[in-house]
Formats: structure tokens, C-alpha cells, sequence
């Protein structure tokens, strides 16, 4: 376990920016304690400054997770948010789709979001852009990346996919024993 | 079929690969060269077409065994006519078979006709599985029974009947069917079936038998006794219990004696206990006894003697009283213990015959002593002691136990007798249950009813009598008693000096016990010496040596008692309560156990002294406690107590030596500096990310929404460390109520307030104007308000516009502090705390409110006072509901009773009116309004005070009312009340359950503003019916 480097901050925060952008702030400085991100096993983990100590006692092998799981490095040195990151991302969230109760399950399925199951979007959402989703009732139920501007949503069929799948909140049940 | 003596054989051969155009005659010619050729059979067998194949033939070969061989040897794979032969020995042929069988089935069924040989068939012979119940084939009446065994029918013949029953025993046999041989009965017990051999036993089969040496049986006596010892601990107890009973009819003093003598007899009567053991001990008790009557020397004695005086002067007196049976059967029993304790040498049989006499001498002489009266008595008795001795040793010469136990019962029960006599009452009732152990608890005076279970002679008959008749005159025995006592009294003297002695070694049972055994055993030396017999020499020493045992068993005896005086301490709590007892204890056993208490006392004093000593080092420790100590000083000496009070122990002290604060101090410095350094980092690390940051989103948007955040400080929560916490919503709903709540009231109190200004106003304004000048803001309002009510009214109003711009909390300060002026304008007293408020008033919002409450209810006193000096009060204080009603029910209810109002009122009003009409305007200010409005209009209503009066009532009403719609208004700010955190749909949810009651709440409220609609304006039209007819009246009178 150890703190991130430059580069990874970089990546880090750039990825995590895609969501919630400057919120990226109130994250490390918090007004309630002290927080930080800590890599360990190419895992980057948020934590307070209390379980940092005590996870600092529990030899690297041992520990398996502590704290919040953001995502992991992949090999290749990109990032890849994970689902546990949504507790995080949601309140912060700068785009944010709204999912028909239809396409809900399907999304937590882990398909990608098609026009159809739109609700509603976030306006000057670009493409790419990271997203939120949230049912219709403003649960957040994971995220994913824009495949088109609101403006190209609008004009699209409804087959097409809006939002490609990152996590949701039903990998909790299906990788629950990959998550950590 | 073999003939051996011919050696002819007879074969039946195959010849197969025979030719088809061979005929049997061929065969025969050929094989007749060999033997007899006979049943020769030729078959051919043939195809479909009807075409031979082949042919062979049998036939029988009767010959010599070699002619068979050669013609198998020529014949064998010869070839004749195309076809080669073949030779075989063919089988048997069916038909013979058959008939084999058939002549030895013949055979065993000429065996089964026979009945003598009733061979039971195999099972084997069944077919199939052997069931039970399966009849034997061929074989009529046998069946195979339970567990494959074969069974004959029987064909029986009942006892009774003519009937012939026929058993099937695969039914009925193994259910336990036995047919009874009735020769079998056994006429004699089982117990005559084995004998014994007339020879002597040797010692070992009479150990066998459970028969031991004499020698052997008295160790065995011994260990009884000591297995016995937990007894006679409980046997003293009772003793000692009933001692105290026995004092009952005594007096006092020699109650008193009785009790250091029950201590003696503690001894006693483990002697006595032996005695019912061991006659050896009966002896040692008895002598005891005697000697001690004849001297009189020693004062032990004396003392233990006096109780066994008290015993036969009993006897005496019954005798002389009664039949006087007792004394004899006393007696009695002494000669015989006498006589019986030599049993066990029975060489001193003739001895103790001897002592025997001496002991009656000696009893004659007590009897003498004691009783002069029944001398002639114990003559008579005397003859029939020597007689009942006589008997008893012709017994013991006869050697029968049976009879010695029960001469020893009958030597005992009169002890048990003398115990019984002093408890009467004690009846009966135990008798019944009397075992050989049961005698033993029998003699410790538990009433001498040994007796009745043992079919005794006649003495114990007599004793019967005499226990009963104790019993009827026990009343008589008190007063002769009594009467003898003089007698006695020598001896209580003697005893007195010695029983103080004892007294002071009471402290502990145990030990004067010990001391009586002491003394007791000096008695027995004294006696020793006087008799001066060699072989009484001997029976001393053995008894020395049973002493020794008693002592020892004395000793086992404390220490037990001792161990369970915790235990048993329910039935003799008031000896074995030890520690402790409270002078109601006391009180409770007084009189016969005050002995007992004077030990208790002193065992109370001993052990007071024990804890005393204990104390003085508790005292020491005490002290210690209170000293200061240097290493308990300071801020060390303070972590010091603190750990010496974790940890728990008070006997475990912490010194200075436990104190490392230096260390700990700088540990904590250390940590401190860690945790600093780790903070430093976490900062630095905070910083590096932050910059990363920067790069990442660009500085100026960074620097934007830092901004922002600091623009708009809104707290954004983390919704993993957020929990519900239900108290948090419900504080949060109290919240919410308070403000929902404040609004409504502080109007209240402001319309009172102006209510009570008005009207004080008024009353004070004959009083003075002085204490209004002191008041520099308020009186100028003041004199405003002089002036003309319209002018105030306009002033208040200007003042709360100019307030509205203010917070309204500002306002309702403003207007309370207004109030608060007037009030002390009233009262003619300057609060100068109410000035200070006055000037600070923004300062304490609180602070004021629970001022101006307190205030207001003096103000209310004040306005109560007044109302006796004025009736303008009265009617101020009538209106105060009425303001309160219009002041919750503003929008709806004012504008028209002011209407309604001003129709009968003056100009004054009117100029109010754009006041009311006024919506925009604060709460409060059109409260204001409304209230001034009301008290103009009370005010012109002056001349109509008693019009006023009559209307009070419905005002109260209104008053009580007032509570209903607050009541009313609180449940609808409840049900309106809704959690922010809602969503839209539970929103609607919500909306959805609470309108039905919001709807019903605001019908109610409805109606009942109508109802206090309609009341009012009927007063209205009172009011004015009444002005009518006044208005009439003058007309009228002007006219």
C-alpha cells in the first residue's frame, strides 16, 4: 500500500474527472478529516486518514481491500473506475442519465443504454463524456461513457446506443467475488 | 441287479451307428454270443422326408463282466454293414427308474405304520420354503414348527372336558404353553430345600457365617461407636434444648444450675449412649452415679450428681405420690446395668452382683437423704430388684442377646423416664416409631417411649404406668419439689462457686465440654481410688481407656459441631448463633435461657474481643489510609491512584516505583511528533494531488469552483458516513413545530400586551404622566396616544412599517419593549433591566420572550388590580380573548367583525380600516391593528359596560375555545408537516394519506369560525338591540 505517484495521480484524476470534474476536489479535501487514495495491488483505494493507520499495521499480502475501491490499474497503465466508485461519483456526478424503468434492468444486466430506454439526459453532455446513471427514481445505478452528444441523442434512432456500460450496480452480484 | 454270486451282470447297452435295414434279430444273434440278450429295443429315427438317419438300439446284456468287455472290445467302431458301431453302457431306463422309485417309497411307508418308532420326519423332506405350519408331505399330523423344527399334531384330551383338542404346535407351540404337572408343587419353602451338616463349624465358616470371636466383636462395638459419634453431637444439642424446657418449672437460680450441670451431662450422656452400645459404658456411667452419691466430696460432683439427685427425688416423690413404681424400676436398672456390664467378663459377673448391693446401700442412704418418706417403699423394692437381678443374670448365664437389649432398654428408658418426667407434654407421639437407633435419640430424653415398642417384662410395663401417671402429676411433683428444694439448696451452694467457674470457661462449648469431661474423669479417679478392688483395678483401666476413646470422640464431636454449627444452625439457632445477636435476641429466649444467654455473652464478649483486635489493626490500617503519601503527589502521583484504582486490589499499592511518566510523557511527545509528521505527509500528499489536480482540470477552473465553493459553503456529505438517525428527524420535526408554533403565539402575547397597554394606559393617565416622561421613546407614543386613539394607532402602524424591513423577531422585540415601557409606565416603576433590553434588543431574542411572559404575567396581576378601581379594565380584560381569537383567525374573521364593528362604531375605526385591509402588513402589526381597533371599540362602548358584562360569558367560552383551534391549527401545521428528503413520489404518497385529514381539519376550522362567527355577530345584535331600546328610552324620555 502506498500513495499514488505522479503519473498514476494523473491518470487517476483524469479519469476520474470525466465524472465529476473539479469535484475531484472535495474528495481530497474534505472538510470532515483527512482522506487520501492509496494504491495497493494496482488498486486504488479511498480511505481516511483513521484506516489508513490501521491498515498500514496489516501486512501488504493480508490485506485484501480497506476503505472505498475506486478501480485498478490495468497492465497497460489505464485506469478502469469500478462500481464501488459510485457511491463517490453519484453525489458529484456532472452529467448525469436518467433510465426508463424498462431499460433499468437491462442496464444492470450490463448492457449498454439504448435511446429507447433513455429518460432523460444531461444537457451539453459531449461525447464520451463520462455519465452517471440513475433510474427514474434518482438512484444511482452505475456508469458508463457517452456514445453521443445530447444533440445527437435526440436525433438518433431508437435502437441506437446512447451510453456504453462501464459498471453498475448489479456487478455487486455478479463479480462479487472480484470486487473489492 | 448285480448278482455276485454268479458274476453274471446284467448291462443295458447303446448301440448306436447302426445301419437303418438292421433288424433286432441281427442285434440278438450278435450279442448273444457275449450273454443273454433280453429287451432289446431298436429305434430309428427318421427325417422329414421319412428317411432314416440314423438308427440305434438298447437292450440288455446279461453276461460275465469279462464277456462284456470283449464285446464292447469287438464291437467297438467295428464296421457293420456300412456303419460303425458304437458301444455305449446306456442309462438306466425310465420305466426301471420309475419302478426303483416305487419299491422304496414302499419301503419307508411300512417303517411310518409302525408307531412305536416315532422318528420325527426331516425338514428336509419338504419342498419349498420350510413356512411354518407346512404340513410334511406324506406324513399326516406333522407340521414344521417355529424355527424349522418338525412337530407332531397331538390330539389332547382337556382336563375338564370330554372334548378331545386337537394342538397344532406351529400354532400354539413356543406362545409359552405349558401343561402343568401339578405333582410338581413344591410343598415346602425354599428355605427347607437346603440343610446343614450337623459338624461343627470351624472358625473360618463361622466367619463366613458372619459368627466372629468375642474379642473380635467388641473392636467392632468400638468402631460402632465411633461411626456413632455424629449422633450424640445432635443427642447434646438436644439436650441442651431441652434443658432448657426441663428449667421451665424450676427456679431461676437453680434453672441456672441445671444449665452448667446440662453442660456436665453432655459427657453424661455420651456415657449413656455408650451404655446403649456398650454395657461396659453403662457401668462407667452408673458408677458415675454412685460413688458420686455416697461422696459428696468433690464439687464436680456434686454438680453433676445434683441432677441425678433431682432425678430419683422425682422418682421418689412419684412413688410417694403414685404406685411408686419408678424408683424401683431405677434401681432396677442400675443392678441390672450392674450386673450386666460384666457380660463381657464374665468372671466379674459375681463382682458386679457384689458392687450391686453397695449401690443399693448407697441408694438407700440417698433415699434417705432425700426422701425419708418412701424408705419402706424401697425395702419392698429392693426384694424385687434382687429378683429382677437374679433373672437378669440367669440370662446373661444363658447368654441370649435379645435378652440383653432388652434389659439394657429397660435400664435406660427410666433415664429416658427421668428426662420425660419434667415434659410431660411432650407426649407420646414419637413412640411409635421406635427402631433399635431410634432408642439411642429415645434415651436422649425424647419421651422415654422406648418402652411401647418393645415387648418387655413387666417393668416396662410399670414404666408405662408411671410415665402416665408423671404426666397426670406433674403438677403435684412441681410443688413437692418445691417443698425439697431446701434440700437441694446445700448443694446448689456448693455447686454456685463452681458454676461461676464454668461460666467464665463457657466462652466456647467445646471447651468447658472438654473441661467436664476433665472433670468428670477426676470424679472417676476419686471413685477409682475409693473402691480400692483389684478387679475393679483392671475394669479402671479399661475404662480409662474407653474415656480416652469418649475424649477422643468428644474432640471429633466439637470439631463437627463446630463445622455445622453454620449448617444446623435452624433448630438451635439460639446456641449456634453466634456473632451478632441483637438485644431483641435476647429478649425473646429470657428467664430459663439466660444462663444460655450469659454464654452467648460471653462467647459474644470473646469474640468482641476478637474483633477488637482485629480492629486495632484495621484501625492501624486506617490511619495509613489517611496519610499522605509523597509518591501520590503531583500530576504523577495522580496517574499513580489512577492506575492504583484500575487495578482494582486494594491490597496491591502502587509506590513510586510504578510511575514511568518521563517515558509515557515522551512517548506521547514522540507520538505527537509521528503523528504530526504523519499529517505533514498526508498534507504534502494532499497538496501533490491537489496540483495533479490542477493539471488535470486547469487552474482556472480549479480556482472557479474553489470559488464557488466558498461562495455557496454548501456541505457536501458523504453518503457512506451518513446513517439514519431517527432522533435526528424527530429534533428536526420539534424544529420545525417550534417555528410553526412561534408565529402563532408571539401575536398572542403581543395582543395582549397591547390590550393591557391600552387599558393601563388608560388608568394610569389619572394616575400620572410623570413615570411616562421618564420614558423617552415610549412616551412620546404615549402621548400620542393621549392625544387620540387614532393618532396612535397610526403611530404603532408606522412604527411597525418602519420595522418590517427588519427580521421579525426585531419587530416582535420591538413591540414587547414597547409594551414592556408602558407596563412600567403603569406600574410607576422604571425596570432599568428593561431599558438595558430596550437598547439591546437585537441582542437577546430569548431572553426577552421569557421576559416579557413573566412580565406579562405580572401585567395580568397589575390589570386585575386595576380592574377593581375601574370597570374600563374589566372590559379590557374581556376584550383580551376576543383580540386573541381575531388574532388567530386574521385573513377569515377579523376583516368582518371589524366590519361589523365599525358599523356601530365611531369614525375612529374607520380611519383603522386600510390597517386591516392591509394584508401585506406583518403579523404582528395587523395584530396590533386589530386589537387597537377592538379597544377603541371597547372604549366607546364605555356607557355600555353592563352590555359588556353580559357578553363576558361568551368570551370565555371563546377563551376555552382557543385551545380547540390551536389544537386544531397544530394539527394541520402536523399534517402539513413533510420530510424534505421525500421524493416525488412519496411526496404524493404522502399528500395522498394526509389530505383526507387536512381536508377534515380545515372543515373543522371552517365551521367553527362560522359558529364564532355567528356568536359574535348575535352579540353584535344584542348589543345593538340593546343601544335600540336605550336609544328608545331617551327618544322616549326626551319626548
Amino acid at each position: 500500500m502506498r500513495p499514488l505517484t505522479q503519473e498514476e495521480t494523473n491518470t487517476f484524476f483524469d479519469k476520474l474527472s470525466k465524472y465529476i470534474g473539479e469535484n475531484i476536489k472535495l474528495l481530497i479535501d474534505r472538510q470532515d478529516g483527512t482522506y487520501c487514495f492509496r494504491l495497493h495491488k494496482d488498486r486504488v483505494y479511498y480511505m481516511s486518514e483513521e484506516q489508513l493507520k490501521i491498515g498500514s499495521s496489516a501486512a501488504g499480502e493480508c490485506l485484501v481491500s480497506i476503505g472505498s475501491c475506486f478501480g485498478k490499474f490495468t497492465k497497460s497503465g489505464k485506469f478502469h473506475l469500478h462500481i464501488t466508485a459510485l457511491d463517490y461519483l453519484a453525489p458529484y456526478a456532472k452529467h448525469k442519465v436518467w433510465l426508463k424503468s424498462s431499460a433499468e434492468q437491462q442496464f444492470l444486466y450490463g448492457h449498454h443504454i439504448m435511446k429507447s430506454g433513455l429518460g432523460r439526459i444531461t444537457e451539453s453532455t459531449e461525447q464520451y463524456q463520462g455519465v452517471i446513471v440513475y433510474n427514474m427514481n434518482d438512484l444511482p445505478l452505475g456508469f458508463g461513457v457517452a456514445a453521443k452528444s445530447t444533440l445527437a441523442c435526440r436525433n438518433c434512432d431508437p435502437m441506437t446506443i446512447v451510453v456504453f456500460h462501464q459498471a453498475d450496480t448489479g456487478q455487486y452480484i455478479r463479480e462479487e467475488d472480484t470486487l473489492t | 441287479m448285480t448278482d455276485l454270486d454268479t458274476g453274471l451282470v446284467t448291462k443295458r447297452l447303446f448301440i448306436g451307428g447302426l445301419s437303418s435295414d438292421i433288424a433286432k434279430d441281427d442285434l440278438i444273434e450278435r450279442f448273444s454270443k457275449f450273454g443273454k440278450v433280453d429287451n432289446v429295443k431298436l429305434t430309428t429315427r427318421l427325417d422329414d422326408q421319412g428317411v432314416p438317419v440314423k438308427s440305434f438300439a438298447h437292450l440288455d446284456l446279461e453276461g460275465e463282466q469279462s464277456k462284456l468287455k470283449k464285446c464292447f472290445d469287438t464291437y467297438q467302431n467295428t464296421k457293420w454293414k456300412g456303419s460303425c458301431l458304437k458301444l455305449q453302457y446306456a442309462k438306466e431306463s425310465f420305466l426301471d427308474k420309475l419302478k426303483k422309485e416305487r419299491e422304496k417309497e414302499d419301503v419307508p411307508k411300512k417303517v411310518d405304520a409302525s408307531p412305536a418308532a416315532v422318528k420325527p420326519p426331516d425338514i428336509s423332506d419338504i419342498k419349498g420354503p420350510a413356512v411354518p405350519g407346512t404340513p410334511l408331505p406324506g406324513k399326516t399330523d406333522w407340521v414344521v414348527g417355529k424355527y424349522g423344527r418338525v412337530l407332531p399334531i397331538m390330539n389332547l384330551k382337556k382336563s375338564n372336558k370330554l372334548k378331545v383338542v386337537k394342538h397344532d404346535p406351529s400354532k400354539l407351540c413356543h406362545t409359552a404353553k405349558i401343561f402343568k404337572d401339578e405333582s410338581l408343587d413344591l410343598s415346602a419353602p425354599c428355605e427347607k430345600l437346603t440343610w446343614e451338616i450337623d459338624t461343627p463349624d470351624s472358625d473360618i465358616t463361622k466367619k463366613r457365617k458372619g459368627d466372629f470371636l468375642v474379642t473380635q466383636s467388641v473392636k467392632k462395638v468400638k468402631k460402632h461407636n465411633s461411626t456413632m459419634s455424629p449422633v450424640p453431637d445432635s443427642i447434646c444439642r438436644n439436650n441442651l434444648v431441652q434443658k432448657q424446657n426441663i428449667n421451665m418449672p424450676m427456679k431461676p437460680a437453680y434453672s441456672a444450675k441445671n444449665q452448667s450441670s446440662s453442660v456436665l451431662d453432655i459427657p453424661e450422656f455420651k456415657g449413656l449412649q455408650m451404655l446403649s452400645t456398650y454395657p461396659v459404658d453403662l457401668k462407667l456411667s452408673l458408677t458415675e452415679d454412685s460413688p458420686s452419691l455416697d461422696v459428696p466430696g468433690t464439687k464436680l460432683e456434686n454438680k453433676s450428681l445434683t441432677r441425678h439427685k433431682n432425678m430419683p427425688l422425682k422418682k421418689n416423690d412419684f412413688k410417694s405420690s403414685s404406685t411408686g413404681g419408678i424408683t424401683t424400676d431405677f434401681k432396677i436398672c442400675e443392678n441390672t446395668s450392674d450386673s450386666i456390664s460384666p457380660t463381657k467378663t464374665q468372671q466379674k459377673e459375681s463382682n458386679g452382683s457384689n458392687s450391686s448391693p453397695q449401690n443399693k446401700t448407697s441408694q438407700n442412704k440417698r433415699n434417705l437423704k432425700v426422701s425419708p418418706l418412701g424408705v419402706g417403699a424401697q425395702s419392698e423394692d429392693n426384694g424385687n430388684d434382687s429378683a429382677d437381678t437374679e433373672e437378669i443374670i440367669a440370662r446373661h448365664t444363658k447368654k441370649c442377646n435379645l435378652s440383653m437389649q432388652s434389659s439394657l432398654e429397660n435400664k435406660l428408658t427410666p433415664v429416658a423416664q427421668c428426662k420425660a418426667k419434667p415434659l410431660p407434654s411432650r407426649s407420646l407421639n414419637s413412640s411409635l416409631s421406635d427402631n433399635s437407633l431410634y432408642t439411642s435419640e429415645c434415651f436422649t430424653y425424647s419421651p422415654g417411649l422406648s418402652d411401647y415398642s418393645l415387648p418387655n417384662t413387666s417393668l416396662a410395663n410399670r414404666t408405662l404406668e408411671d410415665s402416665d401417671l408423671d404426666s397426670n402429676d406433674f403438677e403435684l411433683v412441681a410443688k413437692k419439689l418445691e417443698q425439697k428444694e431446701t434440700v437441694f439448696k446445700p448443694s446448689i451452694v456448693k455447686a454456685s462457686p463452681m458454676e461461676t467457674k464454668a461460666e467464665q470457661k463457657v466462652g466456647q462449648i467445646s471447651t468447658t465440654v472438654k473441661e467436664n469431661c476433665e472433670s468428670v474423669v477426676k470424679v472417676m479417679d476419686c471413685e477409682i481410688t475409693e473402691k480400692k478392688d483389684k478387679k475393679a483395678s483392671d475394669n479402671i483401666k479399661r475404662l480409662k481407656a474407653i474415656r480416652e476413646t469418649s475424649k477422643l470422640k468428644l474432640k471429633q464431636q466439637m470439631v463437627i459441631q463446630k463445622a455445622l454449627e453454620h449448617v444446623d444452625s435452624k433448630d438451635f439457632g439460639s446456641v449456634n448463633r453466634t456473632v451478632f445477636a441483637s438485644d431483641s435476641e435476647e429478649d425473646v429466649d429470657d428467664g430459663p435461657t439466660k444462663s444460655f444467654s450469659e454464654i452467648k455473652i460471653s462467647k459474644k464478649s470473646k469474640d468482641t474481643m476478637k474483633l477488637f483486635s482485629s480492629s486495632s489493626d484495621s484501625e492501624s490500617d486506617y490511619e495509613e489510609m489517611f496519610k499522605s503519601k509523597p509518591h501520590f503527589e503531583g500530576k504523577k502521583g495522580e496517574q499513580l491512584i489512577k492506575m492504583e484504582r484500575n487495578f482494582g486490589d486494594s491490597r496491591f499499592k502502587l509506590d513510586a516505583k510504578f510511575v514511568d511518566t518521563d517515558s509515557e510523557e515522551e512517548e506521547e511527545k514522540n507520538h505527537i511528533n509521528e503523528k504530526s509528521s504523519q499529517d505533514n505527509d498526508l498534507e504534502e500528499e494532499k497538496a501533490a494531488s491537489l496540483r495533479v489536480l490542477e493539471n488535470v482540470i486547469g487552474k482556472s477552473n480549479l480556482d472557479k469552483f474553489s470559488e464557488k465553493l466558498k461562495r455557496n459553503t454548501k456541505y457536501i456529505i458523504d453518503m457512506n458516513t451518513v446513517r439514519f438517525d431517527p432522533t435526528k428527524v424527530l429534533a428536526q420535526k420539534e424544529v420545525q413545530t417550534k417555528q410553526n408554533l412561534t408565529p402563532g403565539k408571539i401575536p398572542l402575547t403581543l395582543t395582549d400586551r397591547a390590550n393591557k397597554k391600552s387599558s393601563l394606559f388608560q388608568v394610569d393617565m389619572r394616575k400620572s404622566n410623570r413615570e411616562e416622561e421618564t420614558n423617552k421613546t415610549e412616551s412620546v407614543t404615549k402621548q400620542k396616544q393621549l392625544e387620540s386613539t387614532k393618532v396612535e394607532t397610526c403611530t404603532t402602524e408606522t412604527k411597525n412599517k418602519s420595522k418590517i424591513s427588519d427580521p421579525e423577531s426585531d419587530t416582535l422585540l420591538k413591540t414587547k419593549d414597547t409594551s414592556d415601557n408602558v407596563k412600567n409606565a403603569a406600574k410607576s416603576r422604571v425596570d432599568k433591566s428593561l431599558l438595558n433590553l430596550f437598547i439591546s434588543k437585537e441582542s437577546e431574542k430569548d431572553e426577552s420572550n421569557t421576559q416579557v411572559f413573566s412580565l406579562l404575567d405580572q401585567f395580568g396581576n397589575i390589570s386585575g388590580d386595576s380592574s377593581n378601581e375601574s370597570d374600563l379594565d374589566t372590559k379590557a380584560q374581556a376584550i383580551k380573548p376576543k383580540a386573541v381569537l381575531t388574532g388567530l383567525f386574521k385573513n377569515s374573521q377579523d376583516p368582518k367583525t371589524k366590519t361589523t364593528k365599525t358599523s356601530t362604531n365611531s369614525a375612529l375605526n374607520l380611519s383603522d380600516q386600510p390597517g386591516k385591509g392591509n394584508n401585506t402588513m406583518s403579523d404582528s402589526e395587523d395584530l396590533v391593528n386589530n386589537t387597537m381597533s377592538d379597544l377603541e371599540d371597547e372604549m366607546d362602548d364605555d356607557d355600555l359596560s353592563e352590555e359588556d358584562s353580559i357578553s363576558e360569558p361568551d368570551d370565555e367560552k371563546e377563551v376555552k375555545k382557543l385551545g380547540q383551534y390551536e389544537e386544531t391549527d397544530q394539527a394541520l401545521i402536523n399534517a402539513g408537516r413533510i420530510d424534505i428528503r421525500y421524493t416525488k413520489e412519496v411526496w404524493r404518497k404522502h399528500w395522498e394519506e394526509i389530505r383526507p385529514t387536512l381536508v377534515k381539519l380545515y372543515k373543522r376550522k371552517h365551521k367553527e369560525a362560522v359558529k364564532n362567527k355567528r356568536v359574535q355577530n348575535e352579540r353584535k345584535r344584542k348589543q345593538d338591540f340593546l343601544k335600540n331600546v336605550k336609544n328608545r328610552n331617551w327618544r322616549h324620555i326626551k319626548k
